[in-house]
């Protein structure tokens, strides 16, 4: 038996024509940014000499991070301070690690004191809007006053900056504790489920 | 005043300063009855007024119009902070771990009118219906171990439908919903993310807003069948997650399986490449089942394993055309939740074996049989429960990078394709000689080539295909199998 090659009625409406570029814009400058790392990678293991690719690599990451990535769900304010200031502490790191000079301990924490500050105030003065995105702030809160307590404990040496970076986080915590304790309570609740 | 109430610009431009008139203080109820921020606020008024206005050209006196559109139907819904939080049921709580910015299991389901769309009328009631549906008026948002839905105090929108079906949503401002509603020519289609509901839920959702649409129109109509009434108020049940319900089993299983034979061709770079609604008369379909002594699932399945035969890769090795079948656990127990409550189990056979649809459907009736029994439901409902609870203390920045890697591989990969049958869809009498049909479609699947549904309503029996790959050998061959059949399906689709 042969049967009539299928008919189809189109029921949808004409999509609307984007340019390759507009559609795919993100995985481009993402395979971008990734060859251009795997380049410099390869240069670097055929020249030999410092790990420079290393560092480019990390500016090529805090790049991304500071004006490519958007997170799928909770795009803020917030977050994209946090996330800048964790990528550029790391980055310091990295660099002081592939050219020396024992600075980075000292450098981060003034960066992530002064993210602290930044992301702090924002949350605050718009307390009811940003209420429920204050995980990652928390987060870097939380890691100061780690980070702090290493100090204090003799872990690693406590700087001053290492000290403002407890001080402002303790403060931020007891600021909004104090301020808006029935909604952080709510909030923090959401949070921390499981 | 009235750069402090931009809606009244609006307001002067379409009606007459006599209108206006009357229009004032029914703008100041409707004003009074909504906090929200102003970017919510403003296309919300306006909405009021666009369906005023729409009213008045379609003859109906203002004051009738503004009775019809009376703001007491907006309760205190767009006024209060809703401060409520869900967090995500079991079977949700893998969707949001595993989505990128073109993957996101969605689900789409339309209903058809035998006229025309209004689209002002449209939005008014999916303004009115979403205070019924708080759950459904939310966000999803992320925690320390788990993604979770939390309230979002929004206008939530129709839109012209101008993208590929079940295209992502995007979920990342502060108060993004899990959903859209878009509307063309007669069509008017709910997506939803997975995460917020289930098929159940969502075809609750769709009803509910045609009720309320036909109602708008100026049709007196019950509220049966399913369908919510908007005055009632919220049950909790109804956003319970009903996964604890489920009976332990002690010997839990079901989520592993072998790698399954994938159908031939290339993804494309846009997503869905191809949707089909086959449109089957559902008469004909109960009848083809019952002669051949099958239900219409299963006879529809044996079609769509014939047909993934002739598409598939070559047949050599030991590889299955495996095909997801999910199940409805409401079958099994009291839930009257909105939320996901289904499983699926797994119909597999060798290309080998598969020799005709006669000889292949007592096999096929057989596997349904089993797998969509209570107690191998019970199994798989217990392994995800306990894979919940194991991973629950692992934090979700290092569960999610993880997901997202293995889900396509261990979902996708030991299916070959998914049917997800609806079943009937059931109106008032009253409300059926407004809608011609009803279809569903599921979102494009990650690794699988196609993804296959099922819904009727009235004689209409709608199959749909979703396809990733613009080689058409697959719909071809179902088409083909249908027809033998007798069931001269009517094809329509995307271009």
């Amino acid at each position: 038996m042969s049967i009539a090659p299928m008919q189809v009625h189109v029921t949808y409406p004409e999509q609307a024509p984007h340019s390759f570029w507009r559609r795919n814009h993100r995985e481009l400058m993402r395979a971008l940014f990734i060859y251009v790392g795997y380049g410099c990678l390869l240069m670097n293991m055929l020249y030999g000499g410092t790990l420079w690719s290393l560092a480019a690599i990390g500016g090529l990451a805090v790049l991304w991070i500071t004006f490519f990535y958007r997170p799928l769900v909770e795009n803020t304010v917030i977050k994209k301070i946090t996330d800048v200031g964790i990528s550029v502490c790391l980055y310091l790191f990295l660099l002081d690690g592939v050219f020396g000079g024992g600075w980075s301990s000292f450098v981060a924490p003034i960066v992530l004191f002064s993210d602290l500050i930044v992301a702090g105030i924002y949350f605050l003065a718009y307390f009811k809007k940003e209420k429920r995105n204050f995980l990652p702030l928390f987060e870097l809160a939380s890691a100061g006053l780690i980070g702090i307590f290493c100090a204090m404990v003799g872990w690693n040496r406590l700087d001053w900056p290492l000290f403002v970076v407890g001080g402002v986080s303790l403060a931020l915590v007891l600021l909004t504790i104090i301020l808006h304790h029935d909604a952080i309570r709510l909030e923090f609740q959401k949070k921390i489920h499981r | 005043m009235a750069e402090h109430r931009p809606w009244m610009r609006l307001a002067q431009r379409l009606f007459t300063p006599a209108e206006q008139t009357l229009l004032t203080p029914y703008l100041c109820d409707v004003r009074a009855r909504i906090d929200l921020h102003e970017r919510f606020t403003v296309p919300l008024m306006d909405d009021h007024i666009r369906a005023l206005r729409w009213y008045v050209d379609h003859g109906l006196p203002l004051a009738d119009a503004m009775k019809r559109l009376d703001p007491v139907q907006l309760g205190d819904f767009y006024l209060r902070e809703r401060t409520t939080w869900y967090p995500l049921d079991t079977a949700a709580k893998v969707y949001p771990l595993s989505m990128g910015l073109k993957r996101m299991m969605m689900f789409r389901m339309s209903f058809y009118l035998k006229s025309l769309v209004e689209p002002e009328l449209l939005q008014m009631a999916l303004v009115y219906t979403m205070r019924r549906f708080p759950y459904f008026a939310t966000t999803i948002k992320c925690g320390l171990f788990w993604h979770y839905i939390d309230s979002a105090m929004r206008r939530f929108a129709v839109q012209p439908e101008t993208k590929r079906p079940c295209t992502p949503i995007r979920l990342n401002a502060v108060s993004s919903p899990t959903f859209r509603v878009v509307w063309y020519q007669n069509r008017v289609s709910v997506e939803f993310f997975h995460v917020l509901t289930d098929g159940t839920g969502g075809m609750i959702f769709l009803r509910t807003l045609l009720h309320t649409y036909l109602q708008l129109l100026g049709n007196d109509l019950p509220a049966e069948e399913g369908i919510f009434r908007l005055d009632e108020t919220p049950n909790p049940r109804e956003w319970a997650d009903d996964f604890p319900m489920a009976d332990e089993s002690p010997s839990p299983e079901g989520f592993g399986d072998k790698t399954a034979l994938q159908l031939r061709g290339l993804p494309t770079l846009e997503q869905p490449s191809r949707v089909l609604h086959m449109n089957i008369s559902t008469a004909e379909l109960r009848k083809q089942a019952k002669e051949r002594n099958v239900t219409v699932t299963t006879l529809l399945l044996g079609c769509l394993m014939m047909a993934a035969k002739t598409a598939a890769e070559s047949h050599g090795g030991k590889k299955k055309i495996q095909v997801q079948l999910p199940a409805n656990m409401r079958r099994y127990y009291p839930s009257r939740t909105l939320r996901n409550f289904s499983m699926y189990c797994s119909i597999r056979l060798h290309p080998v074996e598969m020799t005709s649809l006669a000889d292949i459907l007592p096999k096929i009736s057989a596997q349904v049989a089993t797998g969509t029994s209570k107690e191998a439901l019970d199994r798989t409902m217990t392994l995800s429960r306990k894979l919940v609870r194991y991973l629950s203390w692992i934090p979700l920045i290092v569960k999610r990078p993880i997901a997202y890697l293995l889900y396509g591989r261990l979902s996708d990969g030991v299916f070959t394709t998914t049917f997800s049958n609806l079943g009937e869809v059931k109106l008032p009498a009253e409300m059926r000689p407004f809608v011609e049909k009803f279809d569903f479609v599921l979102g494009p699947p990650i690794r699988n080539r196609a993804n296959c549904s099922l819904c009727s309503y009235g004689d209409r029996a709608v199959f749909t295909i979703v396809k990733t790959t613009a080689l058409p050998v697959f719909e071809n061959a179902l088409y083909a199998q249908l027809m033998r059949l007798g069931l001269e399906p009517y094809v329509e689709g995307t271009s």
